[in-house]
């Protein structure tokens, strides 16, 4: 049955129950189904060819052998599989490839192989999410079968594209602009076309990247005008918007204040869903009426966690993958020596207050165990009396040190910036990079670089000729990077130069080598300060005196 | 002649009550919920409603006043009453506003005795007719009024009750549309137009069923209940009632007219006729709805009496199955059953088929969601309200896949205390009735609770019969079936040839000894587990004896068996090879073959010649197989009577040879022989211990055979390297021991014979009672002799300070009691000291 049939003949608790009954779980019931997952995961993986290179001989009987014999990954140890998509080689028949840019495109498009299960998995668990995200207490929700919805999530291949789809074989939403027509449409014209519908035809459930909803926010008077306040906008405009236009632009004459979505549009669902989501969504509470609902994935785990009612912590869903999670200080420490085994975690063995990577193993026939995307979370609280949840609740962090993200759409890495500035040509030195938010809350990647004095170019190369430069081979070489502008309104790229020789002088002083991507914060104020340069806070570069 | 409007407004209120009475009665029988109670209460108000309105109608004393206020006071109940039962049904509190409603509802009652709302209630004959009227004042307004705050009520208690899945929209939709249809009837009343037909009573009683229908099938009350005798016995009784108070007169005048001059008093006869109607229309009215109601009823209640009493005889688990599986496949239209039971060697839920053999294709794991849940609840679930439960969650694909294939629809435990002994899957129904019925569920549950009170029996039943067969600590069958089974073989003479394997564990006591009878309780079913993983299918497996084991082998030859038994050589070799202690090594079997019909002729022949087979081989010095031929029973004769002076003759050679080694300790041997024999008789050990001591005193030094005769024989202190080297003297005893024929059991003294008492000798480091008595006989005379004699490091000690030397260490090095004993012994003269 489907779930907007279910919506007419069952009961709102049965259905409460059925999505969201996971959260009534105790933690024992919760690794109960991890455990027997597991099982069943372990023995579709180590027959499948895959699996074997994987796991080698290993056959693990319990928990304690799972992690004592089957190494840790990372995507390098599937790439020969899943690039060159041998199907054969997988544990189960995928139905479905994903893609997304793999360290900002300077290796291969990553490839992930969904099959028909853990698509079902995932459809459940969105349903769940969406559900969740129209709640405002436990067993209260307000889905309509047939809700407007704008859609600001990436498409197909990303993994988010999977959403509208798999949502659209179990509702009649009516998405903005339609599949249909989405799919001849760019992101941003899609974003601009969907915001066009709504203004006309009003919105119900909103579902969107919170860097872009937040982009949408703050420059919601401009989206407005661009998109039916005009009187050519008036055609096929409903009634009721027609109101509410009318009377959001005499409420905020009155009040002399920009009109805000929350006067346009009474949304019934708010999911948000991007890296920086956390630091937006008060603002974007004040702004939508309504505050939006966290959920968390990628393009190689499904939708993995969620929010719950109190929008106060996301849930992991105990049917999607098999949760492990190392200590930040195992993470730095195996990052000093890759051949340090970090131990893990589980989620019955947590401590609140704590920041762990997490490890994942695909359940229902996925390719990847003991896999390290390169989340970091930091696990809250271990239970919620509150809200009456028994589960662990985390936030989203950020991506492992080693890689920066922007605001949800690109990780760069180290690896990612040699090869620019090796492209660029410029005599670009010693270097760190790290990110960095503006006064808007806005990410943007900050690079510290040393300009090689011997260089010809380095007597007129300025700042702002090399944020110019590197741009635009970022832009060349990461097509995520391409659109970040657009998206964001501002320069995803900062660059300060230091004297020559800074970086080096200052590991010298404290005995240790600096990571070269996402430094310690004290490691960066301190390079600052000897470097002699007078700071400005609130993301601006600052000025260094030569 | 009546009026069409008389009758009916005679007939449907007749009706009506006669539905509502019949109903009420019915729900005396049931068990008193607080829905029922209230759908009572709400039933009387309709009886007064009805039968207020019957009796004016009909003109009744004392007089249409009292009858119209009883119908209005009825009325006026009936929207406080529904709203109870609404509240109740929608399990909803609101206490408070019931009893609000609960004060205006009696004020309102009291203020209508006072003809405050209607009053001047009246029949008037107008154009032939008799019409009721009456006046209604404005105050009227007000409990319409509150009617229709209390429907309000009602339809928010029901939305809410709905939002909160407190009960489900099909369950409350009769309600509602019973009241609809009820506001319509009074409504209706209202309206002059459409005055002439009693549209309130005839209301009253179809919101009345309806509210019946919404019991049942919201499961509060059984349909079948309808049809109580007593109910039917009322209905009937009230029916004749109403036709004699309607016809009566015109009976008792039809009466009159015909048997007039025969009859004095016709009422006789009409009373007798009525009584006769009466009688008529209970057995109708019973038959009717027996037929409609109980006879599938009674027709389950019989079955499951019929199963309890087929299977209450039975203590076989396929018959109880089977029985189960046609009993509800009878009743229960499902397309499929499959029933799967416990297996605790799998640790799974093995599908049966219809006829009790095993149906793989339900196989469920005894940790799936579904196992749990029933365990939980202890009662049959849906499988579809499973599916939506977080618990399905943990389902693997294939065991969803499963599920799906065999259609599961409703699963239902045999239950034996929090243990699920088995569960049987129904599929859906076949034809167009696919739900599950609460009867079928009923059904369903009292035929599992039978079947899972046999089953507990009949696996009882089974786990004592496999007991009597089976050996306890292996699990293997015991020497009884092993024999039993021979002797059935060699009657199928389909089965020949039939061999017979004796696999003798070759120093087994000796193991025990060692590392104590735990861990030989471990090799015995290690050693079993490995002949059963290489025997398989191809036979049975018994233990015949302590360290005996059976394998009986049908259509087989001694040549197969030889492989058999190599094989679980190779495996047992494997396994003792991947064993951490050195030691262990030494665990072998001897394995004794016959075949019939090739070399014996009977059972008896069978078991001893494998037997023999066995005895031969450990003459020649154990670990090996043989097959037994004809030669084997010669042998033996011959060596009987040599045994004893073979076994003496043989030791000591050995002790000569020792001695001969090391010239220092001539005699050695010997001495501590005799002196550790003297000990022990001075003890009060037995004689077959004392002969034990003899043997192992005379071997004790065997092992010495191996050492370098530098080592032996050097003059002064060794060094720790060869000391180390001396000390193997005592594992090399052992070693030598085991090979000659019939000596095992003097290896504990022999190995012990360097224990000290407090735990600090060697090899083992055992101390106290765990050191065997030989050993400690041994340690004492060993120390004594080698203190009194000269060796090649040191000069003869006298026999009072070996004497004093012993007695120092008794209690660290000695057993106290055994050295007071040879102290005193010797002190005594009890105990000759050997001169040197």
């Amino acid at each position: 049955m489907l779930f907007k049939e279910k919506l007419k003949t069952m009961p709102k608790g049965r259905l409460w129950d059925e999505y969201c009954g996971f959260l009534d779980l105790e933690l024992s019931e919760f690794m109960e189904i991890q455990f027997r997952l597991l099982d069943e995961q372990i023995s579709i993986f180590a027959a499948s060819e895959l699996g074997k290179s994987i796991m080698k001989d290993a056959k693990p009987e319990n928990v304690e052998e799972f992690r004592k014999m089957v190494p840790l990954t990372k995507y390098e140890d599937y790439q020969n599989v899943l690039l060159n998509r041998h199907e054969e080689m997988l544990p189960g028949k995928p139905l479905v490839w994903l893609e997304t840019t793999w360290e900002s495109g300077s290796r291969p498009v990553k490839t992930a192989p969904y099959t028909r299960e853990m698509l079902d998995v995932y459809t459940r668990n969105v349903i769940s999410a969406m559900i969740l995200s129209t709640s405002t207490e436990k067993g209260k929700f307000n889905v309509e079968p047939d809700a407007k919805a704008f859609y600001g999530l990436a498409p197909l291949p990303y993994a988010t594209g999977l959403f509208p789809i798999l949502v659209a074989g179990e509702m009649d939403f009516r998405f903005m602009p339609s599949l249909k027509d989405a799919e001849s449409l760019s992101f941003s014209q899609q974003q601009k076309a969907g915001f066009k519908l709504a203004v006309k035809k009003g919105l119900d459930q909103f579902f969107g990247m919170s860097s872009i909803v937040y982009a949408i926010t703050k420059n919601f008077g401009e989206y407005t005008k661009s998109s039916g306040f005009g009187l050519s906008g008036l055609a096929g405009m409903s009634p009721r918007m027609l109101y509410r236009i009318i009377k959001a632009k005499y409420q905020s004459k009155r009040d002399k204040r920009e009109i805000q979505p929350k006067d346009l549009f009474k949304l019934k669902g708010f999911v948000a869903v991007g890296t920086d989501t956390a630091m937006f969504k008060d603002e974007l509470e004040e702004a939508w009426g309504m505050k939006p609902l966290e959920i968390h994935g990628g393009t190689e785990t499904c939708c993995l966690a969620t929010e719950t009612w109190s929008r106060d912590g996301l849930v992991f869903f105990p049917d999607t993958a098999f949760y492990e999670f190392i200590p930040v200080s195992e993470v730095l420490r195996n990052e000093e020596d890759p051949s340090y085994v970090p131990n893990t975690y589980l989620m019955d063995e947590v401590c609140a207050n704590t920041e762990y990577e997490l490890v994942l193993t695909i359940f229902k026939g996925g390719a990847f165990m003991r896999y390290r995307p390169g989340d970091i979370y930091r696990c809250l609280r271990t239970g919620n009396d509150k809200d009456h949840l028994k589960l662990p609740q985390f936030e989203y962090v950020d991506r492992v040190p080693s890689v920066i993200d922007i605001a949800g759409f690109t990780r760069i890495t180290r690896r990612s910036i040699d090869r620019v500035i090796q492209m660029s040509g410029l005599p670009v030195g010693d270097w760190f990079a790290c990110k960095e938010y503006d006064g808007n809350k806005c990410s943007f990647m900050h690079l510290y670089a040393e300009i090689d004095s011997s260089s010809e170019q380095s007597l007129f190369l300025t700042e702002k000729l090399v944020i110019e430069h590197m741009s635009a081979y970022f832009r060349h070489y990461d097509h995520d990077f391409n659109d970040l502008k657009r998206l964001l309104g501002r320069e995803p790229l900062e660059v300060t130069i230091l004297p020559e020789g800074t970086i080096r002088s200052y590991e010298e002083k404290i005995g240790r080598n600096i990571r070269r991507i996402n430094p310690s914060g004290s490691d960066i104020i301190d390079i600052r300060n000897t470097a002699g340069g007078v700071f400005s806070r609130g993301g601006e570069s600052f000025v260094l005196s030569k | 002649m009546s009026s069409v409007n008389e009758i009916l407004f005679t007939s449907v209120p007749t009706f009506a009550l006669l539905c509502n009475i019949f109903l009420l009665f019915t729900l005396i029988t049931a068990k008193k919920s607080k829905e029922i109670k209230s759908f009572m209460a709400l039933l009387v108000a309709f009886i007064l409603w009805c039968a207020g309105s019957l009796c004016m109608r009909l003109g009744l004393g004392p007089g249409t006043e009292f009858w119209w206020e009883i119908s209005l006071t009825g009325l006026f109940l009936v929207p406080y009453l529904y709203y109870l039962l609404a509240t109740s049904y929608t399990k909803r509190k609101g206490s408070f506003i019931k009893l609000i409603y609960g004060i205006i509802t009696t004020v309102l009652v009291i203020l209508n005795f006072f003809n405050v709302f209607v009053g001047n209630a009246r029949m008037e004959y107008v154009d032939g007719e008799y019409i009721f009227k009456y006046d209604v004042y404005i105050w009227s307004l007000i409990p319409i009024l509150f009617s229709i705050i209390i429907i309000i009520s009602i339809v928010f208690e029901v939305r809410a009750s709905i939002m909160d899945d407190m009960v489900q929209w099909k369950y409350i939709m009769p309600l509602l549309v019973g009241m609809l249809i009820m506001l319509a009837g009074v409504l209706l009343d209202m309206i002059p137009a459409m005055n002439t037909f009693p549209n309130d009573t005839l209301a009253c009683m179809i919101n009345a069923c309806l509210i019946y229908y919404a019991f049942c099938k919201k499961r509060i009350y059984a349909v079948g209940q309808v049809a109580s005798s007593g109910a039917v016995f009322i209905l009937s009784l009230v029916a004749t009632a109403a036709l004699f108070a309607h016809y009566g007169d015109k009976l008792i005048l039809l009466v009159d007219n015909i048997f007039g001059g025969v009859i004095r008093k016709p009422t006789v006869l009409v009373a007798l006729i009525c009584s006769i109607v009466a009688v008529a229309l209970y057995i109708l009215l019973n038959s009717l709805l027996r037929k409609l109601f109980i006879r599938e009823s009674e027709r389950r209640n019989e079955e499951v009496r019929r199963f309890s009493v087929a299977v209450n005889s039975s203590l076989e688990m396929k018959d109880v199955l089977s029985r189960f599986y046609q009993v509800s496949k009878d009743m229960i239209a499902a397309e499929s059953i499959h029933i799967a039971m416990f297996s605790e060697s799998e640790r799974s839920y093995i599908g049966t088929s219809e006829i009790g053999s095993l149906d793989r294709s339900l196989t469920i794991s005894a940790d799936n969601p579904v196992i749990d849940k029933l365990k939980k609840t202890g009662e049959g679930v849906f499988y579809d309200d499973f599916k939506r439960s977080s618990a399905y969650r943990g389902m693997w694909e294939a065991e969803k896949k499963m599920f799906e294939s065999v259609n599961a629809r409703y699963i239902l435990p045999f239950m034996d205390g929090d243990h699920v002994m088995g569960v049987s899957v129904f599929s859906g129904k076949s034809g167009r009735k696919s739900d599950f019925t609460y009867e079928d569920i009923s059904f369903l549950s009292s035929l599992a609770s039978v079947a899972s009170m046999v089953i507990k029996n009949a696996r009882l039943y089974a786990q004592m019969k496999r007991e009597a067969n089976c050996d306890l600590l292996t699990g293997a069958y015991n020497r009884r079936a092993l024999i039993r089974a021979v002797e059935a073989a060699l009657n199928d003479k389909t089965k020949s040839p039939v061999t017979l394997i004796l696999f003798n564990l070759d120093d087994f006591s000796l193991y025990n000894e060692l590392y104590g009878e735990a861990e030989g309780d471990r090799i015995l079913k290690g050693f079993t587990e490995m002949i059963r993983t290489i025997v398989g299918a191809r036979g049975l497996t018994a233990r015949y004896s302590g360290k005996e084991f059976g394998v009986l082998l049908p259509q087989c030859d001694s040549a197969q068996a030889v492989r058999i038994a190599e094989d679980v050589r190779e495996l047992l070799a494997d396994t003792i090879e991947k064993s951490p202690e050195a030691t262990k090594k030494f665990l072998t079997f001897s394995a004794g073959i016959c075949t019939y019909p090739y070399s014996a002729t009977n059972m008896n022949q069978l078991i001893s010649y494998a037997n023999m087979a066995v005895f031969r081989i450990k003459q020649k010095g154990k670990n090996d197989i043989a097959v037994f031929t004809v030669n084997m029973k010669d042998d033996r004769q011959e060596n009987k009577g040599d045994n004893i002076s073979e076994l003496y003759s043989t030791i000591y050679a050995l002790t000569a040879a020792i001695d001969a080694k090391d010239h220092y300790t001539f005699n050695h041997s010997q001495c501590v022989s005799k002196y550790a024999v003297r000990i022990a008789q001075l003890a009060g050990l037995n004689e077959e211990l004392v002969e034990v001591v003899r043997q192992a005193g005379l071997l004790h030094d065997i092992g010495k055979i191996g050492i370098p005769d530098a080592i032996l024989s050097k003059e002064g202190i060794l060094t720790d390297e060869e000391f180390s080297v001396m000390r193997q003297h005592v594992e090399r005893s052992i070693e030598m021991i085991r090979h000659l024929p019939d000596l095992d059991y003097v290896i504990p003294a022999v190995l012990g014979h360097h224990e000290k008492y407090d735990g600090t000798g060697y090899p083992r480091r055992i101390k106290g009672e765990y050191i065997p008595i030989g050993a400690r006989c041994l340690s004492i005379a060993d120390a004594f002799d080698a203190m009194v004699s000269k060796r090649s490091y040191k000069y003869s000690m006298s026999v009072e300070s070996a004497l004093e030397e012993i007695e120092r260490n008794k209690g660290t090095q000695f057993d106290p009691w055994l050295a007071d004993i040879f102290v005193n012994g010797v002190k005594s003269g009890s105990i000759e000291v050997i001169e040197y």
